[in-house]
């Protein structure tokens, strides 16, 4: 008896423990506009204190090892209905709210090599728009942009 | 237990190590980071910062033949020198296995293709402003790293003075020798990582361009 109940948890654990643990739950992906190998997926969009955080997950699907090199003060969101755009938040020292930086170098730079197959996560926090716009954009360097994403309620 | 139990247990577990494997390093947003956005937030004012979404227009000040041919060929350039472009520089990263042999800082000849591909890049960006880095892996010394990254980042500016019009104020160089790695020299183990040198041995390219300039 034991072991069949077992047996029932180890199958239902199998049959949903793969998805959890590679699923991407993107909410958009954008391919790189210099190797469509490379993929940006925007697995965050958070509105806190009229902030918007973003998570991202930089993936390699090629089979060699990439270099990414890009400075975080080149992150904006676009604000189309109102023609304005935001660039990522700097702190009191110049230095981007974001990362991972591989130097503070103009604010941060994100050079790093990406294995074949794996994946770098980042993160930038930015300025919520200030005309409550129904989408906005998000701009990535080295990627097409993140269009047409629906801002959530602020926590 | 049974036998069908050990096979879901194995199952299981090369899933859940199949699975933990082919995840990344999660970089964690350090606690301040929110504090840091509220008051970076508070001094950008009531605009937060917006600045109006419009492209820069030049004006057309006469008709130039071939421009849309040079505009593919630059592309064509950045892209098969796989360049990192932003808003305010062009990077270009080349190995000093190509440009280099062992020891040496003299160009090899297979390398000029390549190199003529840059000074067609730094010649198509009107840049003024080029900083040549030479970058090397850990084996030797420092101080014969740094000159010998050096003297390679010097050849290169040397080579491309030569050939063009390019005047020795337009270029910063710099040995860096071994101090700006951008892969591990030895793995965790403490064994030599041959892959991750052979990547460190570069000379790197920052073409200042207008917009850059601009700002």
């Amino acid at each position: 008896m034991n072991n069949r109940l077992i047996s029932l948890a180890l199958v239902l654990i199998c049959s949903t423990a793969p998805m959890t643990l590679w699923s991407t739950d993107a909410i958009q992906t954008q391919e790189s506009n210099q190797n469509e190998q490379i993929v940006a997926e925007l697995t965050q969009l958070l509105v806190k204190d009229n902030i918007v955080t973003v998570k991202l997950k930089i993936r390699n699907n090629s089979t060699k090892s990439e270099k990414m090199d890009w400075y975080f003060k080149e992150i904006y969101l676009i604000d189309e209905q109102n023609q304005k755009k935001y660039y990522v938040l700097k702190d009191s020292e110049g230095n981007c709210i974001a990362g991972p930086t591989s130097s503070d170098a103009d604010g941060g730079r994100f050079e790093f090599w990406i294995d074949a197959q794996k994946v770098r996560n980042i993160w930038a926090k930015l300025p919520l728009p200030t005309d409550n716009p129904d989408h906005i954009s998000l701009s990535i360097p080295g990627f097409l942009p993140f269009e047409s994403l629906q801002l959530p309620a602020q926590e | 237990m049974n036998r069908l139990l050990r096979i879901q247990l194995t199952i299981f577990f090369c899933l859940y190590a199949v699975g933990l494997t082919s995840q990344s390093d999660e970089t964690p947003i350090p606690a301040d980071a929110q504090t840091k956005a509220i008051a970076a937030l508070a001094k950008l004012g009531p605009k937060r910062g917006a600045l109006p979404l419009r492209a820069k227009m030049l004006p057309i000040v006469g008709v130039v033949s071939g421009l849309k041919s040079d505009m593919v060929q630059m592309k064509k350039n950045l892209r098969d020198l796989r360049a990192r472009v932003s808003d305010s520089e062009i990077l270009i990263a080349l190995s000093g296995d190509v440009l280099f042999d062992f020891d040496k800082w003299a160009i090899r000849k297979d390398a000029i293709p390549m190199l003529q591909k840059v000074l067609s890049v730094i010649i198509g960006s009107k840049s003024q402003q080029i900083t040549i880095s030479g970058h090397s892996d850990s084996i030797g010394s420092e101080e014969y790293n740094q000159k010998l990254s050096l003297k390679r980042a010097e050849a290169v500016r040397d080579w491309l003075m030569k050939e063009s019009k390019l005047s020795a104020n337009s270029f910063t160089v710099a040995g860096l020798g071994e101090t700006k790695p951008i892969a591990p020299n030895s793995r965790p183990d403490g064994s030599d990582d041959p892959e991750g040198r052979q990547r460190n041995r570069r000379v790197e390219f920052s073409i200042q361009t207008l917009k850059g300039r601009a700002n």
